[in-house]
């Protein structure tokens, strides 16, 4: 590895300018209360535009050739892809969370220094070319996650959420870092190309510490997807920490732990193709089948929603599993549709929400149509698309995913995604038949206590409709992000 | 003596092995915060010593003063100041303790059935790893410094980013609002 170029520092520009943001964002939050809050969120979202104008005028002229940095930073059109649905998802959260965070009094500046600093490793874990560099990215999105799970820290649900994920995910970590090492051991490399191109004579000599170490990296990272049976920490984290934290962890950590997953599997592991295959359609199957009938027996949205995001893990390890140039443009629409759907999803559950957690049964959501019938209808489309009808973004994105499963002789993993998302029509229509077809207790509308809430929503539900309608603008997008395949 | 002339090095590898393993088992398993805090104290030195044995002798002095020193004072003064008698009583696993040592049992059982028939020839350690830059053999620090500045120099700044956070997050979660 030769010395390191200072233009290649320049290539950075986006993600140093998101970390300064960061400090910037702790710094102004710490002058007063009342002015510091709206400023603060202010000053995260247009720094969010800055990193998206910065990556796509610094980053996507560098597309293409050798990783950067001794071989860490990947800038490919991949890369690029995930960063653009990282961005929106933590803008969106940042808008989601304005309300949430001022009623509770909580201070604003960490919060949201917490979410870029949060959003800076997802960046990175898109780039990551180096099993190491991944790893410390992921802890720094992972440890920022934990602290804002327990931000509410009077409540203590938030508490538990907090503890319990912190202690679970260090656990993942240090598996999937014993994994690493075991890698290293046997390869004498952690970056990715030389990775693969070292595996099948390690693999000749030492094929049960490769093996050893390589399934101990996937477990972990089947931990940060929340994949069955690595999931136990989902629902309780998801019910107890703030809920636009939820939508967070739901969308941003899901599809940056995938990010990762993919970019591993695919690169790094591209010579052990047949063996992975096999794990991660067993996961997959699994996934899929828990998390689904676990949502049904579920009277708690928010947990409903953990045990779906599970479910929706699993659809999306289908389209992993395909390992073929349709499945990997099927996975970035998807995730891209997912996150719209999943963030628009929790605005309307954050509306509804009232202080000590109240409104997050089905039975809360009772006569909604009549009590607020924008609400309704936005919460309607979100759960079609959830389980996946037209036409909706939801819909595309499964039968992609699941086109590439059939294509590549993955028929029967297709075949048992069909038939959980039927059963996921059971739980997602719940909700509907209580907004539409039961009477509330009290009459009384609803007020809609933001508007800018209000507006989020509406173009989440805008965009998961012109997704289902029109598609064709981003699989093309999607198309042209692709990795090289094993 | 012909033996230990050969075999010492192994021989002391294995002392502070078992060292370092039955010390970290101590950490998690004794009642006492303040006998955990002197067995992670005995772990991290017997660390140093196996760093020692690979000629890493920065990377040892490091832990040493760091570890050994820094790390270990900000403990014990934690655990003198914060009121920790509760935890003596209080059950951790409770209802899951069977199924966390059966699990426990069969990882330790898989990780020990691959290392016991690793074939140790196999695998060739990259000799002198730890003092050598670019085939020229120069001292410890040097090559550590080669290692932290150069190679892995996007990783080095992201931990510093990491743990600006952890700091962060402990004012956040610890101050009284």
């Amino acid at each position: 590895m030769g010395a390191i170029e200072p233009r290649e520092f320049l290539l950075l520009a986006p993600e140093i300018f998101l970390a300064v943001a960061g400090m910037v964002v702790l710094a102004v939050g710490s002058i007063g209360r009342g002015l510091a809050h709206r400023t603060t969120a202010l000053i995260s979202l247009v720094s969010l535009a800055v990193v998206g104008a910065l990556v796509l005028t610094v980053q996507g002229p560098a597309v293409g050739g050798e990783a950067i940095l001794a071989g860490m930073f990947m800038i490919d059109g991949y890369a690029l892809f995930w960063k653009g649905i990282f961005l929106l998802a933590t803008a969106l959260t940042i808008v989601l969370s304005m309300r949430f965070v001022e009623e509770g009094g909580y201070p604003a500046g960490e919060f949201y220094a917490l979410l870029l600093f949060a959003t800076t490793g997802m960046l990175f874990m898109a780039s990551g070319f180096n099993l190491l560099s991944i790893w410390i990215s992921l802890e720094l999105m992972a440890l920022s996650s934990y602290i804002l799970a327990g931000y509410f820290k009077r409540e203590r649900r938030s508490n538990e959420a907090a503890l319990k994920y912190f202690i679970l995910g260090a656990l993942s970590s240090g598996i999937l870092l014993y994994g690493i090492s075991l890698l290293y051991g046997a390869t004498g490399t952690v970056q990715l190309t030389e990775l693969a191109a070292r595996l099948p004579a390690a693999m000749a000599a030492e094929g049960m510490l490769v093996s050893l170490g390589w399934l101990l990296l996937a477990i972990g990272l089947f931990f940060k997807v929340a994949a069955v049976p690595f999931h136990v920490w989902t629902p309780d984290v998801y019910v107890g920490a703030p809920t636009p934290v939820t939508a967070f962890l739901a969308v941003g950590s899901k599809a940056a732990a995938f990010a990762i997953l993919v970019r591993i599997l695919y690169q790094g592991l591209a010579p052990l193709l047949v063996e992975w295959q096999i794990v991660v359609a067993a996961v997959a199957v699994v996934t899929m089948i828990w998390g689904n009938l676990a949502a049904v027996t579920q009277s708690n949205v928010k947990r409903m929603l953990a045990y779906s995001s599970i479910a929706h893990a699993g659809y999306v390890l289908i389209g992993v599993l395909a390992a073929t140039e349709d499945g990997l443009w099927a996975v970035l629409f998807y995730m891209l549709a997912y996150s719209f759907i999943t963030l628009g999803t929790f605005a309307t559950v954050i509306l509804l929400e009232r202080r000590e957690y109240a409104g997050e049964t089905y039975a809360d959501y009772a006569g909604l149509a009549r009590r607020s019938p924008f609400l309704a209808a936005m919460m309607l489309i979100f759960m079609l698309a959830l389980t996946g009808i037209p036409p909706t973004g939801g819909f595309f994105g499964k039968v992609y995913l699941f086109a590439a499963a059939v294509q590549s002789g993955w028929t029967w993993v297709a075949v048992v995604g069909v038939l959980m998302s039927a059963v996921s029509l059971y739980y997602y229509m719940g909700i509907v038949v209580y907004m539409y077809l039961r009477d509330a207790e009290d009459d009384t509308p609803t007020p809609l206590p933001s508007r800018l809430l209000a507006g989020a929503i509406g173009l989440c539900a805008v965009i998961t409709v012109l997704l289902g309608i029109l598609p064709g603008p981003i699989v093309e997008l999607a198309k042209a992000s692709l990795l090289q395949l094993p | 003596m012909e033996f230990l002339v050969q075999h010492g090095a192994d021989l002391l590898f294995y002392v502070f092995a078992v060292g370092a393993l039955a010390a970290a088992v101590g950490v998690i398993t004794l009642r006492n915060p303040m006998y955990c805090a002197i067995s992670l104290l005995v772990c991290f030195l017997c660390v140093a010593a196996l760093f020692l044995l690979r000629h890493a002798e920065f990377l040892a002095l490091v832990q040493v003063f760091v570890y050994g020193g820094g790390i270990m004072v900000l403990f014990l003064f934690v655990i003198m100041l914060v009121n920790l008698h509760r935890l003596r009583e209080s059950s951790v696993f409770g209802e899951y303790a069977p199924m966390a040592v059966v699990l426990a049992v069969l990882l330790v059982a898989l990780v020990l059935f691959v290392f016991l028939n690793y074939d140790q020839q196999a695998v060739a350690a990259a000799p002198g790893a730890f003092v050598s830059v670019e085939g020229q053999v120069v001292g410890n620090s040097e090559a550590v410094a080669w290692t932290l500045y150069r190679d892995y120099l996007l990783p080095f700044e992201i931990a510093s980013v990491f743990l600006l956070v952890a700091m962060v997050g402990a004012v956040v979660l610890g101050r009284k609002s």
